[in-house]
């Protein structure tokens, strides 16, 4: 519906579409006519509503069209509005929007001031060395702080609006040169057509946008710092930055990327070496432990040295459960030791750790119901688990897989399981990316950053895998 | 060709050099001790360079052409008797798997297992069978790009421990009768004749810049680590060598017994039973693809894989227990069904290629 000349009218159509407290409706006199200035209370500036647009507009001696009232206000971002749902828009995301009588243009003014933490160092990617900023809830703010690493021109910024009730802003961020173009259009197709009602989070976008939506495999990349996301867009990956979302998207999206940390960049490149081959062994610890220590106690006894041997058949005498059942019933003990202590308040946690290792654990051992190398199994198993944070969710389902099939079938269901797990895994793609990138297929310039990196220096070329159009990291030709 | 339809020379390479060896660990060592005793690896040798030859015919045959295998022999040949050729094909694949899947069912039974497993432990494989062969060739050839460092791993393993424990003048002497090594070469060719796969995988590639240089050198890397693999075996057991099959399982467990550090070997035999599902597979994934590409399934590839995967199942369910008895009737029976499909059709399509093409190049000069 087209704005009319009637600021009455104007005003009365707005105020049906959104009546609510908090949007004002601010009358003034603008030359020799009436205006309103309309805003939402907590979500705009009033001060600078106030000093640059009302008072000047106030001061002005004649105003007769839009360019008039246009030319009076001190704003540097201003957009002309012809239909009332384009004002009431504006103003539900924090512009204010300047009606005038007589003239049915509406005037919007970017006064944007939505409430936002503090950058801070965020809680799931501490680390000793490097930046320590994180990114926040506005998209603005965290499009500043990549922009205050990549002084580019060819960054680029493109925002999108998605989700039919919220309107959340979410921005493409990508190089330009860098970053695959196809990359990029595939990106915004995907997003355009994400029909919903709301985006709360970053993971909705992810959820829409993956290729494989019953996937327990993560399928987008995503980090709360600012320099893993701008290193990222600097091989050639492209970002997604969502409104209301401190965890910023990257596409496309390996598993080694996983394995990767931030710090190893910052850190000595011997040392970065043996904590990604650490990740590693970590990861296949926390899967496979209690599967294999399970087919060898149920299966394969000949697997397992015969002074260890001893030692856990003394271990485990007069334990009523079977192996399988013992170690089922201990790692779901632990999963919900785990569920509870993330959500449960930060003062219980001390408490709840005391609980559960003394009071479950040793009382447990001490009584009989499970066997000490199961609860060292169990814990070293938790605590590998948690050496690749970003794997965690899936670590957790392949675990129990693993876990199932050694207790019905032993050691072969644990290869039969790796085998489909293995194909599984190759035959993903990520935005035409393959998943198991650089190892299949294989390419050795890109194994310069895999499981073993390379120094620094060396790593001239931009990984071949993301298909970017300039392909050396560092002009030196 | 889909995107599912991708290989690369690399990965072609990599087949070859994994899935070529691995088939032949587990009961060819001791079968051909048995046929050519001290000579075994000398009558391996020569089925290599027989296989080698065929492989060479076949890179050459894939080399000259752009269409795809079906195409070139409908042109060739004509439909009915390319049609034909292809199930005989299929059939052929399905049999091929028959021997390598008893002895993977056998391993893992007789070695892995402290007390004899049900079948139901083993009936399990058919579902990740049916899986791999259903994900198509793209997804494959990449996995055995991750397969190659479990290969490596597993192999490094395995010799670490058994070329210690070797006796090798148990080889000598060298020079050994004809009649000898031509009983071993002969006895021992169901377990080869694996390079007519590649004349199948080449209407997947994606390029074929330095095919036969590559594939050569990649074949001989598999020869030499089989080879080797015999020489060690013969090595370690030497007149007893016969009767030690799953040849991996037993060939270094006796530094493991004397340092008593646990069955170590176990993980070397382990990843090679990983390598060997994809070895199976290749043969149901191949048998797949033909029969998808005669009856032009191209968009309803899940009936099929199921459908041969199950065929593979209710051969290992009424021969589960009867390996020697199976491999023997193999021998007697598909031996020369074998020969004829690994080693015959293959030189005749390569020679016929060849002449078609002059033919057609003598034709268009002479328009």
């Amino acid at each position: 519906m087209k704005l009319s000349s009637s600021l009455k009218e104007n005003v009365k159509n707005i105020s049906e579409q959104i009546s609510a407290d908090d949007i004002i409706f601010y009358s003034f006199t603008a030359g020799n006519l009436s205006a309103v200035a309309i805003y939402a209370e907590d979500l705009s500036d009033k001060v600078m509503i106030g000093k640059q647009v009302v008072k000047p507009m106030q001061e002005a001696d004649k105003l007769n069209d839009y360019n008039d009232f246009k030319a009076v206000v001190n704003l540097p971002e201003t957009e002309e509005l012809f239909t009332l749902s384009d004002c009431v828009q504006k103003v539900l995301a924090g512009d204010g929007v300047i009606l005038v009588d007589q003239i049915p243009v509406g005037l919007s003014v970017a006064t944007r001031k939505p409430a936002s933490r503090a950058v801070t160092e965020p809680p799931t990617a501490s680390i000793l060395k490097g930046p320590r900023e994180g990114f926040v809830e506005n998209a603005q703010v965290n499009m500043s702080l990549v922009r205050q690493r990549i002084k580019t021109p060819d960054l680029k910024y493109e925002k999108l609006t998605v989700g039919e009730i919220s309107k959340t802003t979410v921005g493409i961020v990508y190089i330009k040169g860098v970053a695959n173009q196809k990359t990029v259009d595939e990106l915004r197709e995907k997003i355009s057509k994400i029909c919903v009602d709301g985006v709360i989070d970053s993971s909705y976008i992810i959820k829409s946008i993956s290729n494989r939506k019953t996937s327990m495999f993560k399928q987008v990349g995503s980090t709360e710092k600012p320099d893993i996301f701008s290193s990222k867009l600097l091989e050639g990956r492209v970002g997604i930055i969502v409104d209301g979302s401190p965890i910023a998207l990257t596409v496309p999206f390996i598993l080694l990327e996983d394995f990767q940390s931030s710090e190893d960049y910052y850190i000595n490149t011997y040392r970065a070496n043996f904590s990604r081959i650490l990740r590693v062994i970590a990861v296949i610890i926390s899967i496979m432990l209690p599967a294999f220590f399970v087919a060898a106690q149920l299966f394969h006894l000949q697997f397992i040295p015969l002074a260890f041997l001893l030692t856990i058949v003394g271990s485990i005498k007069g334990i009523p459960l079977s192996p399988s059942v013992e170690m089922f019933v201990t790692l779901l003990i632990f999963e919900i030791l785990n569920e509870a202590s993330i959500r449960m308040p930060r003062y219980v946690g001390i408490a709840m750790s005391v609980v559960g290792a003394l009071v479950l654990g040793e009382t447990a051992v001490n009584a009989g119901m499970v066997s000490t190398p199961t609860i060292m199994i169990i814990a070293l198993s938790g605590i590998c688990f948690y050496a690749v944070p970003d794997l965690n969710e899936t670590l957790s389902v392949l675990r129990i897989m693993f876990l199932t099939i050694a207790g019905f079938m032993g050691g072969y269901g644990i290869i039969l399981l790796s085998a489909g797990l293995i194909t599984y895994l190759c035959a993903f793609d990520s935005f035409g990316t393959p998943y198991m990138s650089p190892y299949s297929p294989l390419n050795l310039n890109d194994m310069q950053d895999g499981i073993l990196m390379g120094f620094y220096a060396e790593q001239t070329m931009r990984p071949e895998f993301l298909k970017s159009k300039n392909k050396r990291r560092k002009r030196f030709d | 060709m889909t995107n599912t339809k991708r290989l690369s020379v690399r990965q072609l390479c990599f087949i070859i050099i994994t899935l070529f060896s691995v088939s032949k660990f587990y009961v060819l060592p001791a079968f051909v001790s048995g046929l050519s005793k001290e000579a075994g690896w000398m009558a391996t040798s020569v089925n290599f360079a027989l296989d080698y030859l065929i492989l060479f015919a076949c890179l050459i045959a894939v080399k000259n052409t752009d269409k795809t295998l079906y195409e070139s022999s409908t042109e060739i040949f004509g439909k009915p008797l390319t049609n034909l050729t292809f199930i005989l094909y299929a059939v052929y694949f399905i049999i091929k798997a028959f021997v390598p899947l008893l002895e993977q069912k056998n391993t893992i039974s007789l070695t892995f297992y402290d007390s004899q497993p049900t079948l139901l432990i083993f009936m399990p494989f058919f579902i990740v069978a049916f899986y791999i062969a259903k994900k198509g060739v793209n997804a494959f050839s990449r996995s055995v790009e991750i397969l190659l460092w479990v290969f490596a791993l597993a192999l490094l393993i395995i010799f670490a421990l058994s070329i210690p424990a070797g006796k090798y003048q148990a080889l000598l002497p060298f020079s050994q009768p004809p009649s000898r090594v031509f009983k071993g070469f002969y006895g021992n060719l169901i377990w080869f004749g694996d390079p007519v796969i590649v004349l199948f995988l080449g209407d997947y590639l994606t390029e074929k810049k330095k095919l036969i240089k590559k594939c050569t050198i990649s074949f001989i890397i598999s020869a030499v680590i089989t080879i080797s693999l015999i020489v060690v075996f013969y090595a370690i057991f030497d007149s007893i060598a016969e009767r030690q099959y799953y040849a991996p399982i037993k060939m270094s467990k006796y530094s493991i017994t004397l340092s008593n550090i646990g069955r170590l070997d176990y993980l070397g035999s382990i990843l090679f039973s990983l390598i060997s599902i994809y070895s199976i597979t290749l043969y149901l994934l191949l048998a797949t693809e033909i029969v998808n590409k005669v009856f032009k399934f191209y968009n309803n590839n899940f009936f099929v894989p199921l459908a041969i995967t199950t065929i593979e199942a209710l051969l290992i369910f009424f021969f589960q227990n009867e390996i020697f008895t199976s491999i023997a009737f193999v021998q007697k029976y598909f031996q020369p069904f074998f020969i004829v499909m690994a080693y015959l059709l293959p030189l005749v399509f390569t020679i016929a290629t060849v002449i078609w093409k002059n033919k057609r190049r003598q034709n268009v000069q002479a328009c």
